[in-house]
């Protein structure tokens, strides 16, 4: 900023003070301004055969593109292609492997490749390039945990064979979404530049805007109709307020905006696993624990109780949960996994009844003695703190309804809204608003097993169980997905104990979140399957079978 | 006036460095963890990857410590890497920075020549039904929170109206090269008129009290008497007057024209240095906060330093200070 006036005679100051600002305005605006183009055709011009889409369905730029920056973690992504990948029917099938075998001892998994696969710039997708990927990952070790992987090998017809140190059978989830990235074109700046073989391609990214994907020439799969797919990083109010300008043609919409009506849209709500519940502290305050590398205060005298987790796990009415904090855009949950192949159904509850929540809580030596509505055991209340994410407004309202719930059965629950660094620091020794639920069951081992008590934010409630330690190891360690299935199941409840709600509660599930989109009424998105975590891609999973119906 | 500019940059940079110190103190008192920040919630890193990664950011050295490596690194230039983003802070407030100056400049220009005006016309026809319509317009738009104001805009003229479009900075699905000025133009408008239509209210406001003092001096009651249009007392001493405390406040402005485009670009969408700072805050991006925090007090500090400047070239009687 150059303002000079000692040279400019007194009449002239303010005409250049004027030009002066106006000029630095204008090489201002000129940075970001483009060269007059001569193209005058509107993104929103309607064609006869609608081959773009313009979609508002959240912030989703987090990692842009580079599986070491995220892109992919527990996410369905359109950009790249992994070796394996999920069906409707959420079997793990191939995608750049053409298959995959496992040794009897589970720890050599071979995968012969695809030939005919290539990167968006016309290379061809090597075992090399696989090879890379995951080394480079093993060693980054920040978002995905592949600690467990021996070696990666290059075998010969074009086959990768990944040795691990111990079996790990949920390893097929991380198999379906590590997007391979070119050894020849990967370095820091990846995220400018995405080389990648998925059906479509990263042609443009404006920071905090938008990202246009096209599809990608030399995509192996089956061709998408839409060639273009325009993702609008709008937040949901802007969506909405987008949808009824007619700029998008789907847009997400949280339950609190189900029930807005838009000319030519309609209301498409699809099932997921995303779910969500209360973390309950299992031991005894006083203890110190780890969460995310940093030592913290462990235990609450309150939950550690099982009684207090019995108790609220049949006692808490489900639907109506559902109705206050998701307008009944949901389904109730009673595991980390209701309606997966590895699901145990017995853990299904009547849940609502008061009566045996009182039972239960007077069972365990919880009575109400003095008449203030709240129970009390050797002089102890049971009365505890509930944190939950003050930006989160689902977990916020699910909160609150608990704690008004809980009060019908003599535990008071206070509700306090943090941040999640908040929550990391304190969450270990107080109930806490949770969430999880994925398209693997990698999860029911990493919130449940003692193995996994201090890791990250793994095994919050610090909950330790034998048995149930016995079964998630067998269920990791068994060389078939349908052995493992029987080993989750049997983990969740195996007829005297389990982590479920029936078992011992240590995280209490309570409801699945609908995914709710507003999409145009001509736009028809095939069958989805139920979803998993993260409404922004699920949705896309089957975008190959999408068609627009005039 | 070289002395004076000396004086001022020492106190730019020891305002720099408390800002600095204070802001790296409140952090550090904070919950905010850069570990989860960089990690995120769904993250699967062991301890031993954590220790690593630990080592690699050097947060596991003091806080004291961690200042000085920051403002080592900073004095060559080099303000970090944001922990959201991964990329070089410098370049994401570089980006976002171009947007929010063109953002701001308008409305600030908008709102200081409009605001200036209405409050001189309000005051040459103090008590007339002018200034009544003006002064109710002001006072109306001062009580009115930027957001709000940015939401019924947004309602009428983009969701409405379907005038403008309703958030962003480029069209969607064109590819940057066929962006064309126009488009940057039409996404433009909302976001700036929202801006400068609640500085307008302050201008307006200031200046008419200022010229009705002005107003009620003798040298304009002798004037008035030497038979001088409403014209030429407006030309001869109205503005000579007036403009040097309007300047004054235009500059001083900087601060809360930079607290609005924070929510005006919320409501908008629009991608500038105020939405990312928010970003920043609630994701606990650490060196992209406290690197924008740094550049938008050196913006707030620029427009008081500009004030000063002009006022003195303004001012005919500072003329042989300078």
């Amino acid at each position: 900023m150059n303002v000079n006036g000692s040279s400019f005679t007194k009449s002239s100051t303010l005409f250049y003070l004027g030009l002066t600002l106006s000029v630095f305005l204008f090489l201002g605006g000129c940075q970001t301004a483009a060269p007059v183009s001569e193209n005058l055709i509107n993104a929103q011009k309607p064609t006869t055969v609608k081959d773009e889409l313009v979609l508002a369905i959240g912030k989703l730029d987090g990692g842009q593109f580079d599986p070491r920056k995220g892109w992919g973690m527990t996410q369905i992504r359109l950009t790249h292609s992994s070796l394996l990948a999920i069906d409707a029917d959420l079997n793990f099938v191939g995608d750049l492997a053409k298959s995959y075998s496992i040794s009897n001892d589970s720890l050599t998994w071979t995968f012969p490749l695809r030939d005919d696969a290539k990167f968006s710039n016309g290379e061809p997708v090597t075992a090399e390039d696989v090879k890379f990927t995951y080394e480079m990952l093993k060693e980054d070790g920040i978002k995905f945990d592949l600690s467990f992987v021996k070696s990666i090998k290059v075998a010969d017809g074009n086959t990768i064979v990944i040795e691990l140190g111990e079996p790990r059978s949920t390893f097929v989830s991380q198999l379906t979404e590590i997007g391979i990235v070119p050894k020849a074109h990967y370095d820091e700046h990846y995220s400018q530049n995405p080389i990648s073989s998925g059906p479509y391609k990263v042609v443009q990214y404006n920071d905090g805007q938008q990202i246009i994907l096209e599809s990608n020439p030399y995509w192996y799969g089956n061709k998408p109709q839409f060639k273009k797919l325009t993702f609008l990083l709008l937040e949901e109010d802007a969506a909405l307020a987008a949808a009824k300008a007619g700029e998008a043609d789907i847009v997400y919409v949280p339950p609190t905006f189900a029930d807005q009506k838009v000319a030519g849209m309609n209301l498409r709500a699809y099932e997921s696993i995303d779910s969500r519940g209360i973390m309950l502290p299992t031991v005894p305050s006083g203890g110190k624990g780890m969460t995310n590398g940093k030592e913290v205060d462990i235990g609450n005298d309150v939950t550690s109780d099982l009684a207090i987790r019995k108790a609220l796990n049949i006692g808490l009415d489900r639907q109506k949960l559902l109705d206050l904090a998701l307008d009944g855009h949901g389904q109730k949950a009673f595991c980390l996994c209701d309606n997966m192949p590895w699901f145990n159904e017995k853990t299904i509850v009547e849940d609502g009844n008061v009566e045996a929540a009182r039972k239960i809580l007077g069972d365990g030596g919880w009575l109400d003695t003095n008449n203030d509505g709240i129970a009390e055991k050797n002089g102890l209340k049971a009365e505890f703190d509930m944190y939950f994410s003050s930006s989160d407004q689902l977990r916020s309202d699910l909160s609150l309804a608990v704690a008004d719930q809980a009060t019908e059965l003599g535990i008071k629950i206070n509700t306090i809204g943090v941040t999640w660094d908040e929550i990391y620091l304190k969450g270990k020794t107080a109930a806490v608003a949770w969430g999880g639920g994925r398209h693997h069951p990698h999860q029911l081992y990493s919130m449940n097993s003692s193995q996994r008590m201090n890791q990250g934010i793994d095994n919050m409630p610090n909950y330790q169980n034998a048995k149930v330690d016995e079964y998630l190891n067998k269920a990791l360690t068994a060389s078939t997905q349908e052995e493992a299935n029987q080993y989750w199941k049997l983990a969740q409840w195996d007829g005297a104990t389990g982590f479920s709600g029936i078992g011992d509660a240590p995280i209490i599930w309570l409801l699945r979140v609908d995914h709710l989109y507003l999409a145009n009424e001509k736009l028809n998105l095939a069958k989805q399957p139920v979803h998993t975590h993260g409404h922004e891609w699920a949705l896309f999973g089957n975008i190959t079978e999408w068609t627009w119906e005039n | 006036m070289a002395k004076n500019t000396v004086i001022r940059m020492i106190r730019v940079v020891t305002l720099l460095i408390g800002l600095s110190i204070l802001t790296f103190s409140l952090i550090h008192l904070s919950p905010m963890d850069p570990v989860n920040a960089y990690i995120g919630g769904d993250g699967s890193a062991s301890p031993e990857q954590i220790e690593k990664f630990k080592e690699y950011w050097g947060v596991d050295k003091s806080p004291v410590e961690q200042y000085f490596s920051w403002a080592g690194a900073l004095l060559q230039g080099n303000f970090g890497t944001s922990m959201l983003y991964r990329t070089p802070v410098i370049d994401i407030i570089q980006s976002r920075f171009v947007t929010s100056l063109a953002l701001m400049g308008t409305a600030w220009l908008l709102s200081g020549v409009i605001g200036y005006l209405l409050g001189m016309a309000a005051a040459m026809n103090r008590g007339k039904i002018i200034d009544r319509i003006i002064k109710w317009y002001s006072y109306t738009l001062v009580s009115t929170p930027i957001f709000w104001m940015g939401l019924i805009l947004l309602i009428v003229f983009a969701v409405g109206l379907e005038w403008f479009p309703v958030g962003l900075a480029v069209p969607p699905g064109v590819m940057e090269s066929d962006v064309r000025f126009l488009d940057r133009l039409h996404h433009f408008v909302l976001p700036a008129l929202t801006l400068s239509i609640l500085g307008v209210a302050n201008v307006a406001m200031h200046t008419r009290e200022k010229m009705i003092d002005i107003l009620n001096a003798e040298y304009v009651v002798f004037a008035k008497a030497r038979g001088e249009s409403d014209w030429q007392i407006f030309k001869y001493h109205g503005i000579r007057n007036s403009i040097l405390p309007a300047i004054s406040l235009q500059f001083a402005y900087f601060g809360e024209l930079f607290g609005g485009s924070m929510l005006a670009e919320q409501v908008f969408a629009y991608p500038g240095l105020g939405s990312t700072l928010t970003t920043a805050g609630l994701k606990g991006d650490l060196p992209l906060m406290v690197g924008i925090i740094l550049i938008s007090s050196l913006f707030v500090f620029a427009g008081n330093f500009i004030a000063d400047i002009l006022n003195k070239v303004v001012d005919p009687r500072m003329k042989g200070a300078i």
